[in-house]
């Protein structure tokens, strides 16, 4: 309803053409000054704009295939379904920020959902504690993987696999394979683009809090550095007197704790919370760390390179399945997607000399 | 006593040792409690359940010896179980199986390339690997179905040969076949530099041999294993799915886990992961017998596969701090470590 | 003959002169030595001769021809065999298969156990090595039995040209190294021999080279075989640096920061005591590998000491990890040895490799504050003489020298009142060790004891107020500022210290 009051003052083919005219506009303004061309050169900068611009892009293809887009409902759909994927991104973003990767991510949405479910409709808590209580038991189940990863040195896909396997167990076990419990009113109110303000779909306004408060996290405070620290050199960390072990373990915890939102955000969209909740975001999630320019292990990637790398991936997924193409095209289109981002973020080897040419290390070790 | 006491720490600290142990527990448990007394159907269903999952569990043990991962053997097994249940029925089987394991070296032999030559991370390359493949195989087959060669299915599950079959299972015989083969390939050039190159990558390349053409073979070798893992699934099942292969994601490197071999490069054996193999496929019934039911089942895998990589970590450290003693030698730091596993 | 031609080689690594147009012959049936200071280039020159390393210009012929650079199997076709300093063995592979690893001997495809163990074996005996099972794993074997091994290796490969770089290092009796190497050189074999033990190049050599900067230097006849003039030949006039001179001398009274009683560590390090003052730079000189980076690390934290005492004003000290160490009494920091892997963030600016120390300075409810982040970097920065227009760039970027000036920063910026700097001018250019150099002084006039490895002996006697030795994993000669020399250090350092003690030794 919102969305036709909107389409009345401005098409949606009108606003995508702002979008693409502010964006020509900022980069034009910004090569004409010095400061301004340093920005540009900057993948922090740049970047995001870029991925937007191609998601708009994408959108206007979709016409080809489908009349419907792109409309205000479509990027309504895109926005809301982004929010899911970048709050997941947020947590793996930093777990392969310093070399892991969290394979747990469906898990702990499951467990998160089915505690928020269960606690409310069964055991009729009230949802405010049901939910701190889920997310309590996520960043628990985090650190849980966290320590083991940390303090024995396992791969980390490892360990998250088995977390993720034990977790759908839990999660099971609480539904004692009953149909999938409901999720509170409240939270599917949020999230399942029901509420509106000024006609616009609440969790769009959350999709860009999260923007906020994830660039917050990892580009402004000491945590967020600390984890590009151990990404950037772990032995250097060491060295400099960071507390190596506890971070490592921290971003381990911040991820299911991501992921531990997610569930919530996930029960309330899609209405209950089944155990296969997340099984389809965590893919999406690394694809969108990875197309963010995020290097695993290393100090290189950008928040707001991830953020709209989401939007980017949602407007794909979207318009793929306006095409009507059968679902596998969808994962090979991400499989390449991954293979392309990873060939193009490859970071600069002129600074790796010393890790590409392993004889130098082992004289210097002597 | 202090005798019996080493005698259980020697026990321990061998990772296929270890995994024999566990094996047999849980197959005493299962054989004990279940309400018939074993028949040999039984054990052949549980064999042809492992058969799949402990070639491909072998395969990727090679490329972690090797030092590097590899989470795509789930979608070559995908891909190629679907093959056989779909395409190219009018040609021969036997030639469907070459033109498959063909398949699965490519795969394996891009991986490869990809790690080797781009130096991309390999977790990373392997990730798209899989999910492009399940995806190709979503397209192949949308719903499962399909259907199977009836000579495949009898030469891999000896179904039809019931009198031989009874008394030593056709898929136990495979799995002879498989250790032999180990033994032979541990006995190879190959083999031998595949620890070499998982331990020390400089040595290697000092007394000149390829370090590049080593993890290549490798890579191409654990894609051919893990299209001969897709054969005998396809050949257990018979029929094709396009999702039957996600599991191998977890149950691959549970294998190799609960098989002892550690994740660090440089060790690692064929045996404990075929013993892993076992003791996974034989678990759900194991579980089953005593009463645990499916969720908690999970669970127990779940603890089970962190339990047995925490063993693996611990004895190899141990070993590492004994070798220091013994040698004298601290050649390394703990930064060293934390660099080395985060690995580039 | 000349059985090997070398000319106007040159290696540069980054600011850093490995070989800088080495130029020099020999012939065969020969032992031909190469002596020099760390870092003169002999390693390099080995590594390019073996194919490990490719030299930036210059070329070599063997036996008449051309060497092409950077493959180890060319070396080899062409007669290049090399025991390596740092040992080449494969430690999770069996002696046998490591002895035959380039040419496994199979059949059908197959390598024997049988087979390679009785031909390995064969080839121990052959070099007189019987006391070693060919079945054992080199991980297993003492340091002195891989050092064996690896020189077997070479040897058994029938070289042209066979390469010892510090082949004695790890071996307690040279007398089997030495009669092979003799068979070696009489069979018609040119030997190249390096070794820091000037003792043994008498013994053995038939001729030496001197190496310094990267270049051929001086050359030495077994016949006018001179110690100190070979010692004073591989010093050399070093470009006289201007060191900063100390500003107030140091305080008798100036207090004990740090008290290291009886440290071992592993087996490279045993029995070490020293003291650092408020103020003081203590210098450690020693030949590399006799225990200096255990004995730094050790001290920083970074690696567990095996036994005996630190106290850190006269507190007993934890040092468990660099964290610990940084917040025991005033602190310690530690300047490490590689920079690129434990000194620098390669792929983060200068203002946040700096900030490291002080982010609860800089920040507020766990949220830095870019401004007085970067206000503190920068200053920082300028005080270690980084260039402005560095801060913003990533470290990975800048040269060697504002890498290091970077790290000497965020130390700075730490506060800690010991520092131990473990050679932090390696690599760097000029005018970026002065630079270096002023930091270090400007720091000891605050207050700050430091421990100073170098390298280069001249650096240590500019700037230190002591300077120990070290040798074998001990301390085996003290001097102090005014009567220590480049002569007597280097005596010292390479195993001479009986005639350093009886002119110049205070402890």
């Amino acid at each position: 309803m919102g969305g036709k009051e909107w389409s009345l003052v401005m098409s949606i083919e009108i606003a995508l053409f702002i979008c693409l005219a502010v964006s020509a506009i900022t980069v034009f303004t910004a090569a004409s000054s010095e400061g301004g061309r340093n920005l540009l050169r900057s993948p922090g900068f740049i970047r995001p704009i870029i991925l937007v611009n191609l998601a708009i892009g994408v959108l206007f293809l979709g016409r080809f295939y489908s009349d419907g887009l792109p409309s205000y409902l479509s990027v309504g759909t895109i926005l809301t379904q982004s929010l899911f994927v970048a709050v997941i991104a947020f947590g793996q973003g930093l777990v392969m920020l310093i070399g892991g990767l969290d394979l747990s991510i469906p898990g702990v949405i499951a467990v998160s959902a089915t505690i928020v479910a269960v606690a409310t409709s069964v055991w009729e808590w009230p949802v405010l504690m049901a939910v701190v209580v889920a997310l309590i038991a996520s960043a628990l189940f985090g650190l849980i993987s966290g320590f083991i990863i940390a303090k024995f040195q396992i791969p980390a896909f490892i360990i998250t696999l088995a977390m993720g396997t034990i977790l759908a167990g839990i999660s099971m076990g609480m539904t004692f394979g009953r149909k999938a419990p409901a999720g509170p009113d409240a939270v599917i109110n949020l999230f399942s683009g029901i509420g509106k303000i000024y006609g616009i779909g609440i969790p769009i306004f959350i999709f860009l809090l999260v923007g906020v408060l994830g660039y917050i996290i990892q580009a402004k405070s000491v945590f967020g550095r600390q984890a590009y620290l151990f990404g950037s050199s772990p032995g250097t960390a060491r060295i400099a007197g960071q507390p190596v072990l506890r971070i490592e373990i921290l971003v381990y915890v911040v991820g299911a704790l991501a992921s531990g939102i997610a569930g919530i955000m996930l029960l309330g969209y899609s209405g209950n919370a089944q155990l296969s909740l997340g099984d389809e975001w965590l893919i999406p999630a690394i694809t969108a760390v990875l197309v963010g320019g995020t290097v695993i292990g290393s100090g290189l990637g950008f928040w707001q390179s991830t953020f709209t790398a989401t939007v980017l991936l949602t407007t794909i997924i979207v318009v793929i399945q306006a095409t009507g193409y059968p679902e596998g095209y969808k994962s090979v289109l991400y499989g390449v997607v991954i293979l392309l981002a990873l060939i193009v973020t490859r970071p600069d080897r002129k600074w790796n000399l010393v890790k590409s040419n392993p004889r130098q290390q082992v004289l210097v070790k002597k | 006593m202090s005798s019996v006491g080493s005698v259980v720490r020697r026990i321990a600290s061998d990772g296929s040792t270890r995994a024999a142990l566990i094996l047999l527990v849980f197959f005493l448990i299962w054989a004990i409690n279940a309400r018939n007394p074993l028949e040999s159907k039984d054990i052949t269903d549980w064999l042809v359940l492992a058969l799949p999952l402990a070639v491909a569990s072998i395969g990727v043990t090679l490329v972690i010896i090797t030092k590097q991962f590899d989470l795509s053997a789930a979608g070559v097994i995908t891909l190629t179980s679907v093959m056989m249940a779909t395409s190219f029925k009018e040609t021969n089987v036997w030639i469907v199986v070459i033109l498959v394991l063909a398949v699965g070296a490519l795969i394996g032999l891009l991986n490869g390339v990809f790690v080797v030559f781009a130096k991309l991370p390999a977790i990373a390359v392997t990730l798209a690997t899989l999910i492009i493949l399940q995806g190709v195989s979503l397209i192949l087959l949308v719903r499962p179905g399909g259907s199977v060669d009836e000579n495949l299915i009898s030469f891999v599950t000896g179904s039809s040969e019931s009198s031989s079959s009874a008394f030593f299972p056709r898929p136990a015989l495979i799995l002879l076949v498989l250790v032999v083969a180990w033994l032979l390939f541990k006995r190879t050039k190959l083999g031998i530099y595949m620890y070499a190159v998982g331990r020390d990558e400089e040595a290697v390349q000092l007394s000149g041999v390829s370090v590049r053409k080593v993890r290549l073979s490798i890579f191409t070798i654990a894609g051919i294993l893990y299209a001969l893992a897709g054969v005998f699934l396809a050949a257990a099942i018979k029929s094709g799915d396009a999702t039957i292969g996600e599991s191998y994601v977890l149950s691959t490197f549970a294998a190799i886990a609960i098989g002892g071999t550690a994740f660090i490069g440089g060790s690692g054996s064929a045996i404990g992961t075929i013993f892993g193999a076992l003791t996974l496929m034989v678990m759900p019934k194991m579980l089953f017998v005593i009463g645990i039911s499916g969720w908690s089942a999970r669970v127990f895998t779940g603890v089970l596969i962190i339990l047995a990589v925490l063993a693996g970590a611990v004895s190899a450290m141990r070993q590492g701090a004994k070798l220091k003693e013994t040698t004298g030698e601290i050649d390394q730091t703990d930064a060293d470590q934390w660099v080395e596993r985060n690995g580039h | 003959m000349n059985i090997l031609e070398v000319s106007n080689l040159s290696k540069h690594y980054g600011d850093a002169t490995a070989l800088n147009g080495a130029t020099l012959t020999m012939e065969a049936g020969e032992i031909h030595a190469i002596v020099g200071e760390n870092g003169a280039g002999k390693s390099t020159l080995v590594k390019v001769l073996s194919g490990i390393v490719v030299p930036d210009k210059g070329s070599v012929k063997i036996a008449d021809q051309e060497l092409e650079f950077g493959n180890p199997r060319k070396s080899g076709s062409l007669g290049v065999s090399t025991a390596f300093q740092e040992l080449s063995l494969i430690s999770n592979l069996s002696v046998a298969e490591n002895v035959l690893i380039s040419d496994l001997p199979t059949r059908f495809g197959i390598v024997t156990r049988t087979g390679v163990e009785s031909q390995a074996r064969e080839i121990l005996h052959r070099w007189g090595v019987n006391d070693i099972n060919v079945r054992s794993t080199v991980a297993s074997l003492s340091l002195s039995a891989k050092q064996r091994i690896e020189i077997v290796c070479a040897l058994n490969s029938k070289p042209k040209i066979l390469i010892l770089d510090e082949p004695s290092a790890a071996l307690s009796d040279t007398s089997w190294l030495f009669e092979h190497v003799q068979q070696m050189r009489d069979a018609g074999t040119c030997v190249i021999y390096i070794s820091h033990k000037l003792a043994e190049i008498k013994e053995i050599c038939d001729k030496g080279t001197i190496m310094r900067n990267g270049a051929i230097v001086g050359e030495f006849l077994k016949a006018d075989f001179n110690h100190e003039q070979i010692i004073s030949t591989m010093i050399g006039r070093s470009i006289s640096l201007a060191f900063p001179p100390r500003e107030s001398p140091l305080r008798d009274d100036a207090a004990t920061l740090m008290e290291v009683k009886n440290l071992a560590v592993g087996r490279q390090v045993s029995g070490v005591s020293l003291d650092v003052r408020a103020g003081e730079i203590v210098g450690i000189a020693g030949l590399e590998g006799q225990g200096q980076r255990e004995l730094f690390y050790a001290l920083g934290g970074a690696i567990r000491a095996r036994s005996g005492e630190v106290r850190v004003e006269g507190e007993v000290a934890k040092l468990r990890t660099p964290r610990t160490a940084s917040r025991s009494g005033p602190g310690i920091a530690l300047v490490p040895e590689e920079r690129k892997r434990e000194g620098i963030f390669a792929d983060m600016s200068s203002i946040k490799n700096i900030s490291v120390p002080v982010f609860s300075k800089v920040s507020t409810a766990g949220i830095i504050r870019n401004r007085s982040e970067r206000s503190m970097s920068r200053k920082a920065g300028i005080e270690s003489h980084l260039a402005e227009d560095f801060l913003t760039r990533n470290v990975g970027q800048l040269s060697g020298g504002n890498q290091q000036k970077t790290v000497l920063a965020r130390t700075a910026l730490s506060g800690a009142q010991i520092l131990l700097m473990f050679d932090p001018t390696r690599g760097i250019d000029p005018s970026a060790k002065l630079e270096v150099y002023s930091s270090l002084r400007k720091s000891s006039g605050e207050g700050v004891g430091v421990l100073l490895y170098s390298t280069e002996i001249p650096e240590l006697l500019g700037l230190c107020d002591r300077i120990l030795v070290m040798y074998d994993g001990k301390i085996v000669a003290s001097m102090t500022g005014s009567d220590a020399t480049e002569e007597k250090v280097m005596a010292a350092a390479v195993g001479r210290h009986s005639s350093a003690q009886s002119t110049g030794a205070t402890q």
